[in-house]
């Protein structure tokens, strides 16, 4: 058991010992009672079995890395498209396209990493980092992923459930869907990500971003493209653009 | 700081305004008010609390509305004049 999760164990013990001798002991029962029921709250309700700060951000970061390097080395330029399951996909993929410019989305298949569909769309499906958070938040839920409200219902989960973010918005501008992350305790993660693993937010996103963006992607049930992606202070931007 | 650690947190806060409110007068009344609170964190937080919390608090709820039956049917019975 860890040290945090005793101690929550020691504190709620406390405040049951105080409520008992409050109430058996004193007049003041209702305070007598108010410790009763704190204690039994913290026993029963408080959870902290979690890991450090550090090891979270560093586990996170590890899944990062070697997505940068190994689109790095196979010199794939384009923004990410996150693909919604379809009649040859059974999972959400993330497609980066080798140049710049994607002409047209290639099929995808749930065994294909290496796509070469032609001129203008060869690249590489890689699952999206933020498949597991996602999925993770999904399991929590019991909703289902058929309209937008299903989706802010998911990264409602992921950032005050889960705390992967402080906040978020989605809005449609100009064609364009808005995705908005207002980071919290990641904030520095984010920071280190986009030093050490630069491009790597307009292609593939790291977990955190990688799990807003499926949880969009498969309430629309269209492929979104990165237009364009900004951090400003602790807040993350990025425009999408739904390809039909 | 985690969703539980939150709402342990809150109620913590409501139930200290109340004993502070209600000072050592009508237990029943500060029993109620202990429910509400927990009533409505859980409607507040329902989206955001995993199964094994949700279940927990659940449990606290059934727990005080045994508890609130049994104050109401001591007043009725008591109006009453039966007990």
């Amino acid at each position: 058991m860890k040290i945090s999760k005793i101690t929550s164990k020691i504190a709620g013990a406390v405040f049951i010992g105080i409520g008992v001798y409050l109430i058996v002991f004193t007049e003041f029962r209702n305070a007598g009672f108010g410790a009763l029921f704190i204690g039994i709250l913290t026993l029963l309700i408080i959870n902290p079995e979690t890991v450090e700060d550090k090891v979270a951000t560093a586990e996170l970061e590890s899944n990062v890395k070697p997505m940068h390097d190994l689109l790095s080395d196979l010199n794939v330029m384009g923004k990410g498209v996150m693909v919604a399951p379809n009649n040859n996909l059974k999972n959400t993929r993330v497609f980066v396209p080798a140049g710049k410019e994607l002409r047209a989305l290639p099929d995808l298949y749930d065994e294909m990493v290496i796509v070469a569909g032609g001129a203008g769309r060869l690249g590489v499906s890689l699952v999206p980092p933020g498949k597991p958070i996602y999925d993770e938040a999904l399991s929590r839920l019991d909703t289902t992923m058929s309209d937008i409200e299903g989706a802010r219902e998911v990264m409602g989960m992921l950032s005050h459930g889960l705390d992967m973010a402080k906040s978020f918005s989605v809005r449609e501008e100009d064609d364009l869907l808005k995705l908005r992350i207002t980071h919290g305790r990641y904030d520095d993660y984010c920071a280190r990500v986009m030093e050490r693993s630069e491009g790597i937010c307009e292609k593939t996103a790291c977990p955190i971003c990688s799990s807003y963006l499926m949880a969009l992607t498969e309430s629309i049930g269209s492929p979104l493209a990165i237009k364009e992606f900004e951090k400003e202070g602790k807040h993350v931007k990025y425009d999408l653009e739904v390809l039909e | 700081m985690i969703i539980s650690q939150k709402i342990a947190a809150s109620l913590t806060v409501w139930t200290a305004v109340w004993v502070v409110i209600v000072g050592s007068h009508d237990i029943e009344l500060f029993g109620i008010l202990m429910l509400i609170g927990l009533l409505i964190t859980r409607e507040l937080t329902t989206s955001y609390t995993d199964q094994e919390t949700g279940v927990k608090m659940d449990a606290l709820i059934s727990i005080g509305i045994i508890l609130f039956v049994v104050v109401i049917s001591h007043r009725v019975l008591s109006i009453l004049g039966i007990f």
